[in-house]
Parts: C-alpha cells; sequence; structure tokens
C-alpha cells in the first residue's frame, strides 16, 4: 500500500516538473524570439560582469568594500562605453562624409591601379602584368568602380555640398577634383550608359531624401541608445549578485547528482572564465599593437586607434581576423592623403607596404608573446572545427555569428568534456 | 506545560528550524569565531537540501567537494560492504557536520552517509571557501584554523581508540 502511494507520487511529482520545464522552455524560447534585439547588449553586459569578476575579488582584497567596489567597477564600464560610444560616433561618417570618403575611394583606387597596371605611362598597351591578365584584372575593377560611383542623385547631393562647403575648405576643393576626375572615369568605362541627370526637381528630392535620411538616422541612434542600455544593468545585477543566481539554478538538482553539477559547473567557470579573460586580453594586446604600429608608420592618431579597435575586437574571429584588420589598414593606406610617419622612410607610397609589415609584427607578436602567456593552453581546438564553427556562425548570424562562433564551441566542449568527467567520476557512468 | 503563545515567542532561539542560517552556523565549531556579519557572508555561499530517509548524503568512493551541516535529522555512516550488511560507523544528528576533509581536496570519500530520518543539511563546497579566502581572506583563514583544530583533535581521537584496540 505504502509503496503505491510512494509509486503515485513519483508519478505526480515526475508529471508536474515535466510540464513546469516544457513550459518554462516555451516560454524562454517565446521571450528570446521576442526580445532578439536585447540578447546582444545582454550577452555584452554578461560577458563583461563575468570577465569583471576577478578584478572585483582584487579591489575587495585590496580593502575596499564589496559595495564600493561594484561602483567602482560600473563607473569604470560606464565610462569605457561611453568613451567607446563617443569614439565610434565621431569616427562615423555622416551622409556627406561617406560621399567624401566614396570619392576618395574611387579616386584612389583608380590611381593606384593604373600605377600598378603601368597604364600612367603608356595607357594603351600597359606593363607586362596588365598584358597578362589585364582583361581579368580590368574587368573586376570595373565592377568595384561600379559599385563605388555616384548615382545622379548622389552627385547632385555632392556638388550640392561641394558648393557649400568649398568656400571654407581647401580639402573639399581636392574632393571636388577627385569627383570631376571620377565622373570622366565613369562616362568613359560606361559610354552611353553613363546618365547625368541634373535637374533640380532631382536635386530638391535628394535633399529630401537626405534630411529624411537625416531623421530616420537620429531615431535608429535612439533605438539602439535604448537596447544598449540594457547592458549596464546586466553588467551591474550580475556583479551585485553573491551566487544566488547559482545558487537558484543549482537548487533544482536532484540530491543524488547535486555535488556533481556543482563541481562540473565550477569548473566550468573556471575553464571558460580563464579562456574568454585570456581571449579578451589577447585581443586587446593585438589591437593596441596594431593601433601602435599604424600610428608609428604616419597614420593619424584617432584613425590608428580605430582601426586598432576594430583589428582588436575582429582578433577573436581565428583565421580571418588578422585578415580584416590588415584589409582595414591596407584600405586606410591607399586612400589617405597625408601622413606624418615616425618611422623615417616611410613614404605615402610605400604606406601599404608598411602595414602589411605592421600586420606581420603583430601577428608574430600574437603567436610568439600574447598567446602562449596569456592563453596558455587554456581551451584548445582544432582547426577543423574552428573553420566549420566560423562559416556556421557567419551563416547564422553574419559578423556577430562569427566573432561568438568560437567562445560558443569552448564553451559547449568544456560543458560536455567535464559532464562526462563528473559523471564518471561519480560512478554514474 | 509551555503557552503556545508566549512559547511560540520566546523558544523560537532554541529550534533549529526557525533559526536563520547565520545563526545556527555559528553554533557550529568551524564558524564558531566568525561574527555574526562574517557568518551572514558563509550563509550566502552554502547550499540548503533536504533529504528523505534512505537517501544517500554522499557515497563512498565518490570525489569529495562539500562538507554537510546537518540542520535536522539524523544520518548514519556507514561502511558498505559487498554480499554483506553494512557496517554502522557513527550516527549525526543536528548541528553534526561530515565530509569536511572535502574542504581541502577531492579525495574519495571514506564511508557513505546514508539518511536515517528526514534531514535539512547545508552543503558548504571547497571551491566556494577557496573562492572566499581569495575574496575574505580574514573569514577563510578563521574557517581554516577551526578545520586545522578540529581535524587535529579527530586525529588524536583516532590514536586514542586505535591505542585501546591494541591493548
Amino acid at each position: 500500500m505504502k509503496q503505491e502511494v510512494s509509486k503515485a507520487r513519483y508519478v505526480r511529482r515526475l508529471s508536474i516538473y515535466g510540464l513546469t520545464a516544457i513550459l518554462l522552455l516555451a516560454l524562454g524560447a517565446a521571450l528570446l524570439i521576442a526580445l532578439q534585439e536585447l540578447i546582444l547588449p545582454t550577452i555584452v553586459g554578461a560577458f563583461a560582469a563575468y570577465v569583471c569578476r576577478p578584478l572585483m575579488g582584487l579591489l575587495t582584497r585590496k580593502g575596499l568594500d564589496h559595495h564600493l567596489a561594484i561602483l567602482v567597477l560600473f563607473v569604470l564600464f560606464g565610462g569605457l562605453m561611453m568613451v567607446v560610444s563617443d569614439q565610434v560616433q565621431s569616427n562615423m561618417p555622416d551622409e556627406m562624409g561617406k560621399l567624401e570618403l566614396r570619392t576618395r575611394i574611387q579616386y584612389k583606387a583608380t590611381q593606384r591601379f593604373n600605377q600598378a597596371m603601368g597604364l600612367e605611362e603608356d595607357p594603351k598597351k600597359g606593363n607586362f602584368l596588365y598584358q597578362t591578365l589585364g582583361q581579368d584584372l580590368q574587368q573586376a575593377f570595373d565592377n568595384f568602380a561600379n559599385s563605388v560611383m555616384f548615382n545622379p542623385s548622389e552627385r547632385i547631393l555632392f556638388e550640392l555640398h561641394a558648393i557649400n562647403a568649398k568656400a571654407d575648405s581647401a580639402k573639399m576643393e581636392v574632393y571636388y577634383n577627385y569627383y570631376l576626375e571620377n565622373i570622366r572615369n565613369d562616362q568613359q568605362r560606361l559610354g552611353k550608359n553613363f546618365i547625368k541627370e541634373k535637374s533640380q526637381e532631382k536635386a530638391d528630392e535628394a535633399a529630401q531624401a537626405a534630411e529624411g535620411g537625416g531623421e530616420s538616422r537620429l531615431a535608429a541612434i535612439k533605438h539602439t541608445l535604448s537596447l544598449w542600455l540594457t547592458t549596464p544593468f546586466v553588467f551591474l545585477f550580475l556583479l551585485v549578485d553573491e551566487g544566488q543566481i547559482k545558487k537558484s539554478l543549482v537548487s533544482v538538482v536532484p540530491n543524488q547528482y547535486f555535488e556533481m553539477i556543482l563541481t562540473m559547473f565550477d569548473n566550468v567557470d573556471l575553464a571558460i572564465g580563464n579562456y574568454l579573460r585570456g581571449t579578451l586580453m589577447e585581443c586587446g594586446l593585438v589591437g593596441l599593437s596594431f593601433g601602435a604600429c599604424l600610428y608609428l608608420i604616419g597614420m593619424d592618431f584617432q584613425i590608428a586607434l580605430v582601426i586598432g579597435l576594430i583589428s582588436g575586437v575582429v582578433n577573436a574571429i581565428p583565421f580571418l581576423g588578422p585578415m580584416i584588420g590588415a584589409v582595414l589598414g591596407a584600405g586606410y593606406a591607399l586612400i589617405a592623403e597625408d601622413i606624418s610617419p615616425l618611422i623615417p622612410m616611410v613614404t605615402l607610397d610605400s604606406l601599404v607596404f608598411w602595414v602589411i609589415i605592421a600586420v606581420l609584427v603583430v601577428h608574430v607578436l600574437d603567436n610568439v608573446i600574447f598567446q602562449p602567456v596569456v592563453l596558455g593552453s587554456a581551451v584548445s581546438l582544432h582547426p577543423l572545427v574552428v573553420i566549420i564553427g566560423i562559416m556556421g556562425g557567419g551563416v547564422l548570424m553574419g559578423v556577430v555569428g562569427m566573432l561568438f562562433a568560437i567562445p560558443a564551441i569552448v564553451i559547449f566542449k568544456v560543458i560536455f568534456a567535464t559532464f562526462f568527467d563528473q559523471m564518471k567520476a561519480y560512478h554514474i557512468i | 506545560m509551555t503557552n503556545p503563545f508566549w512559547g511560540n515567542i520566546f523558544h523560537q532561539e532554541n529550534d533549529p528550524h526557525n533559526l536563520k542560517t547565520e545563526d545556527f552556523l555559528v553554533k557550529i565549531p568551524l564558524f564558531a569565531n566568525l561574527t555574526r556579519k562574517e557568518a551572514k557572508k558563509v550563509a550566502n555561499i552554502v547550499h540548503e537540501r533536504i533529504y528523505q530517509e534512505g537517501e544517500f548524503m554522499f557515497k563512498q568512493g565518490h570525489p569529495g567537494a562539500a562538507m554537510f551541516i546537518i540542520k535536522t535529522g539524523v544520518v548514519d555512516i556507514v561502511l558498505p560492504r559487498d554480499n554483506a550488511p553494512d557496517i554502522q560507523l557513527a550516527q549525526l544528528g543536528a548541528g553534526s557536520f561530515l565530509g569536511e576533509l572535502a574542504l581541502l581536496d577531492d579525495s574519495p570519500r571514506s564511508a557513505s552517509a546514508m539518511i536515517k530520518e528526514e534531514a535539512f543539511a547545508y552543503a558548504f563546497f571547497r571551491t566556494d571557501l577557496n573562492k572566499l579566502i581569495e575574496t575574505d581572506p580574514g573569514v577563510g583563514s578563521k574557517i581554516l584554523k577551526e578545520l586545522a583544530l578540529i581535524i587535529g583533535q579527530r586525529l588524536k581521537a583516532t590514536n586514542v581508540q586505535l591505542t585501546k584496540a591494541e591493548k
């Protein structure tokens, strides 16, 4: 009789737990879909809090009160976020800035292409390279030029902008000459397909579009800001937590597996913490050294800082990260107008070469010093897993997916490896 | 006979069920030297567990990760044997603690702990103690000192028992 009662209770308990788990999972999935825009800011906040935990330990060990340590870290994190967003915003070109940039890119790229192909000396024959691969390379370059060239509305906008700015800017005069040269090249390249529209109607339309664009840009910034407000709060509340989250998670584990799960939790925490903190430090060092190298070879401090920052962030993507950094640096080197190098032999013409040297130096530093010292043998992944992971991340979530692919794989690897180790240690399997 | 009204107010402190975790912990020798504020820090990191009769708190041979403190209930320390009844080594009640060696390393448990009467216990993990030593060395060293004393006392007691057994 007693056995029947306990069996019935067991079945009841199992069905209630099962039903609750299904409901919670469904609710979690629905929330994830509904609030998917908040996922990235939440992950960034949680990641920052996770990475800062040892720092908080250090501050409290130095005698700082726990709450004061949280406040110090919160202010530091908030300050860092503000500086980064300010730097990004101030270096982000507006609509006109983008047009200026495209003008420069097209003009400089055409100039470099002609130089490389020897078309400046002999516009018809070119050099050996042009004679051998000229047709294919010309086709590729034309496609590139078509992708950056202005459409009629953009031409009107740029001309209006040039008229307004020409009076007080010598730089604008240079860009306007680039623009005229680009137009000539476009006409030459496209022939009859190049239509020059310049009616007042179109100009008004374009100006209206620019105004509307400005408004929508403002709305987008507001929307992004409101989303990213989540980040400092997630950061703060996770730092304030003194283990309650872990305790409540562990409280649902049956007694039989309690010790095992908590040991697993701690091992995973240690391994992932070491990996993430190591990767962050490595990326920071790579970004800093690349930025410093770019500054040394004469790039503007702000530009070097921004390229270094982006290269540091994308360095988290194995193989592809350093390449993105190199493309960014070399891309800017191609369109640079003036440089002030601290190394005497660097010139504007050889800047791309020096950027490649800088990339190689940073790559060697990363492999010889940063990775062995900072990362050690934290978690190693097979290169094939890394490549498939990055491609999968890219397919699923674009650049963000590529950035988070490897940490996600590492987290799963550590969780599964520790889980099976502990199951064996506790004689469960 | 206790007055049911006043009794509930004035006798609360003696009933372990009603004690707050930190107030209960300072009654345990391992945490006896902690102030109430320090004990609260420990209370924040211990895990509360309820065990039913017949359940195992831990089993012999499993790696030790936590020390258990019994708040209510009775726990039997047994030595399991193949094809023979288990040998009961001790019976522990409210206020006792067991598995304290797990606070030092993860060597396998030397005996099993089986629940005799439904028990409410606190689990104090080695990793949490290690973190506490890092973040609050004062509290950590007090606990470690008491742990060393307790282990020393138990070693002495074992030596005495061994000598008696040899005689």
